[in-house]
């Protein structure tokens, strides 16, 4: 009994972690050590080169300050997550905020956060590609702005631009920042509000002396799904971007195409490195454990 | 803590509270139902009541934490009522402390100076001092979670009298404590209204915690005050039944078809009688005495000397007796 009971925790963990192992870390690593063989056009053999990685930065540094289609990439990539991160940031943190501190009963945020769900119950795509008759050269917007006269020829960037994709990253998850940014809401103590405010706070320097702070762990947490899926996201751009707008998500996947799989996965290595890095130099700002 | 802050905040005679017909509602409840109180200043004062009966929202509307309905709070020659919590000169210690817990012991005391835009080098020196009259300066840099209660009890207090209010307010502030530090922690809190000389306003629900206290002694019932006056007069005369039954060691009984206290102390048990003795309690210096007398139940307490020189048992039968002087006419 006793020396069951002593493994018994470990017993409790065992489901989920085989299923992290079978699912997670076999293929994890497949990746990294597929992305150091060989490949031809029709075959990949098992080696150990440097190649796929060289490849992928050839003459990057050389023709510096011009940007090589790699860094021009990864550098069109982090300006979406940067504009995403942003207004998701803004947007997430507002309705958060609303959720948590403007709506006083319990009953009507269950129902509030059950609204802002619901666009969750159609796909990614369909959501996507609902915007394109809104944004469209003969779309709703441009209909609408030459009617009121206010413009004489349709907007050619409302569509096909960086601008329609990241509307579209916006609107697809802006909920990933709403969600842990109103759990880290609720926690905070009213009574702290309350202290503030008998303390000379007026509303401004609650929200950045008490709440910001205090949300912090939301912030990141949010921060994390928000950068991390936008970081890998080939669909979006693809879609909103008219297949003209380059990410590293579509490299890859362009690559597995023509069945270059060492290339896709140095570059899928290069990419989950470069997230990474971004992951923990926040969680140096922020502890998130506290939070979990 | 409480002798070295003489040194450093300057007394003055605390300025007067004044509530007049001050109501609260909520939708159709009244919560608060027209009160009037004058509280004059460096007085330590007591709210003391039951839960629900209306002292908590009468402390926050004076604190300015609550909107209120009808009336006029006014402290020192103005009226409060629609100032925010900084400007009435008033400070208040919360129920948890709501300290910020984000913030090191230091900040959370220099955060109302903060708010009033002083540079951090001398917000912090205000702080420093503070945290070490409370006998905290070794604390400052901590955060909030790794201090003891009675250390996060100090820090709050602190926090509320940097900005030297006139007022201090408190929510229930020992009920978070364990017994031993509740009795210690309320000598300091009466040393310290003492040497500031403000008025300190101390909701309760403890009426030893009153009596122990209170220079005024104010109990509510259902949203009205049912008497004001010091814990002598309260203890010597309760003016309802309400009052009687709460502060405790009385006994009601109706003479006549009319209530009247009596005090519980006050009553002579001799041997044989028409009453039965049902519970015995000893309560080390005392012993109470439950009864069935032919006036309902009583409950009686003797010195124990005096109780043990002839103890009784439950069953034995008694007498109970009391002078008429002891009798006081209820409302």
């Amino acid at each position: 009994m006793t020396r069951l009971a002593r493994y018994s925790p470990y017993f409790l963990a065992l489901p989920f972690a085989l299923v992290f192992l079978a699912f997670f870390v076999v293929p994890l690593v497949l990746v990294v050590v597929v992305s150091f063989w060989d490949y031809t056009e029709y075959s990949i053999i098992p080696d150990f080169i440097l190649t796929n990685y060289a490849e992928m930065f050839e003459g990057c540094l050389a023709r510096l300050p011009d940007l090589c289609t790699t860094f021009a990439t990864y550098l069109s990539t982090l300006k979406f997550v940067v504009l995403t991160w942003f207004f998701c940031l803004i947007i997430g943190f507002a309705v958060a905020y609303y959720l948590a501190f403007c709506v006083s009963s319990l009953h009507m945020q269950i129902v509030l956060f059950l609204i802002c769900t619901i666009p969750f119950w159609t796909s990614n795509v369909i959501r996507m590609i609902s915007w394109i008759p809104l944004l469209g050269r003969n779309g709703l917007v441009n209909e609408g702005l030459i009617s009121a006269g206010l413009i004489e020829e349709p907007i050619e960037w409302l569509l096909y631009s960086s601008f329609s994709v990241t509307i579209a990253f916006v609107h697809l998850y802006a909920l990933f920042m709403v969600v842990p940014i109103f759990n880290s809401m609720m926690r905070i103590d009213r009574s702290l509000i309350e202290a503030a405010y008998d303390g000379g706070a007026n509303g401004w320097k609650t929200l950045t002396n008490v709440i910001i702070p205090l949300s912090k762990p939301g912030i990141v947490i949010g921060s994390i799904f928000v950068i991390t899926i936008v970081m890998g996201d080939f669909l979006t751009v693809g879609v909103m971007g008219g297949q003209q707008i380059a990410s590293v998500g579509k490299i890859i996947q362009v690559e597995m195409s023509y069945l270059q799989f060492p290339a896709a996965a140095a570059n899928a290595v290069v990419l989950l490195m470069l997230t990474l890095l971004i992951i923990v130099a926040m969680t140096r700002i922020v502890d998130i454990r506290k939070e979990l | 803590m409480g002798n070295r802050v003489i040194a450093n905040l300057t007394t003055k005679p605390g300025e007067k509270l004044e509530l007049v017909r001050v109501t609260k509602r909520y939708g159709s409840i009244v919560a608060v139902d027209g009160i009037d109180l004058t509280v004059p200043g460096g007085t330590y004062c007591c709210i003391l009541g039951p839960s629900g009966c209306g002292k908590t929202s009468t402390l926050r509307m004076i604190a300015g934490h609550e909107a209120i309905s009808d009336g006029e709070i006014v402290v020192g020659a103005s009226v409060v009522n629609g100032l925010p919590p900084a400007r009435r000169g008033t400070a208040m210690m919360f129920q948890n402390y709501a300290l910020f817990p984000h913030m090191s012991c230091l900040d959370n005391v220099a955060f109302a100076l903060k708010m009033r835009g002083i540079a951090k080098d001398a917000r912090h020196e205000a702080a420093g001092q503070m945290l070490g009259m409370m006998e905290l300066a070794d604390y400052a840099e901590r955060l909030p979670a790794h201090l003891s209660g009675g250390q996060q009890q100090r820090v709050a207090l602190a926090r509320a009298l940097i900005t030297e209010p006139q007022l201090l307010l408190l929510d229930e502030p020992l009920s978070a404590l364990d017994p031993f530090l509740r009795i210690g922690m309320r000598a300091e809190l009466k040393r310290l209204q003492r040497t500031l000389g403000i008025s300190f306003l101390h909701v309760t629900h403890s009426q030893e915690e009153a009596m122990a206290l209170a220079d005024l002694v104010v109990v509510m019932n259902e949203g009205r005050i049912a008497q004001a006056g010091s814990p002598r007069e309260l203890y010597n005369a309760p003016t309802s039944e309400f009052v009687a039954r709460f502060i405790g060691g009385h006994n009601v009984i109706r003479l006549h078809d009319k209530p009247y206290a009596l005090r519980s102390d006050r009553i002579t048990v001799t041997p044989q009688g028409e009453s039965e003795v049902r519970s015995v309690e000893f309560l080390g210096n005392s012993v109470k005495i439950g009864l069935v007398s032919p006036h309902g139940a009583l409950t009686a307490t003797q010195s124990d000397s005096a109780f043990f020189s002839a103890p009784l048992n439950p069953g034995d039968a008694v007498g109970v007796s009391w002078r008429q002087d002891d009798l006081h006419p209820l409302a």
